[in-house]
């Protein structure tokens, strides 16, 4: 038989842990608990995490100065991992074209290299995809709800 | 003697069934109990971090950015920052008193 005073410690436990999960949601939590979430998931790379945590706080609250260093901040590793896109694509484009009668020219007429010249393309492709959702992050990042 | 036995076992019994009933509980609502009674004292320990975190953000950006250490970074590297987070640069000459 489970005594009474443990099921009521238990539902005042339920109670309180379904209440926290609605108020974090809705993002009545304080401020620097959505803050933390949105640095925490950034370390992690998970950008899309950090967006949705910055937006809870500032869903409720009025913007203060540290959700505006944590929005710089967010921005900047976008940003960063763009240009580090973008210096990929930029190599691989001097591969894919290069210079017109350049050895890289000659080299990539041999039939050999066909299939490597493919596969440089794919990944071009799934960088500059990969550059278009970043973009759209940053764009969805300044957005207001 | 005895009676040291009867409260060990009681209390062994009642942390078995507490736990097997948290379990339940868990895997029938999806919620996590224990995190959810260290979610009020979470988030007043946040508000004490959350500083330290944009600083080690920040850093992890200009190291990022830069390919070194932010402590080895230039002046004019710091100027680049600068103009590209003004506002994370300003803070963080308040925070660190640059």
């Amino acid at each position: 038989m489970i005594p009474v005073s443990f099921l009521t410690s238990m539902l005042a436990g339920l109670a309180a842990k379904v209440g926290i999960n609605q108020l974090t949601k809705h993002g009545y939590m304080p401020q620097s608990t959505y803050l933390k979430a949105a640095l925490k998931a950034l370390e992690k790379d998970d950008l899309d995490e950090a967006i949705k945590s910055y937006h809870l706080a500032v869903k409720k609250w009025p913007p203060s100065q540290r959700t505006e260093i944590a929005a710089e901040i967010i921005s900047m590793a976008i940003a960063v991992r763009v240009a580090k896109l973008q210096r990929r694509v930029d190599e691989l484009e001097r591969q894919i074209n290069p210079r017109r009668f350049s050895l890289q020219f000659w080299h990539n007429l041999l039939p050999k290299n066909k299939q490597r010249l493919e596969e440089l393309r794919q990944e071009q492709q799934g960088c500059q995809e990969a550059i278009s959702v970043l973009h759209r992050m940053k764009e969805k990042l300044h957005e207001k709800d | 003697m005895s009676k040291i036995i009867k409260t060990t076992a009681a209390g062994g019994a009642g942390f078995l069934a507490g736990l097997l009933l948290e379990r339940g509980l868990e895997s029938l609502t999806g919620l996590d109990f224990v995190d959810g009674l260290f979610a009020v004292s979470g988030s007043i320990l946040a508000a004490l971090s959350v500083n330290r975190d944009l600083v080690q953000a920040a850093a992890r950006n200009i190291e990022q950015m830069f390919g070194k250490d932010p402590l080895e970074i230039t002046e004019s590297e710091w100027r680049q920052f600068k103009e590209l987070n003004p506002k994370t640069a300003e803070w963080l000459e308040k925070a660190l008193k640059i």
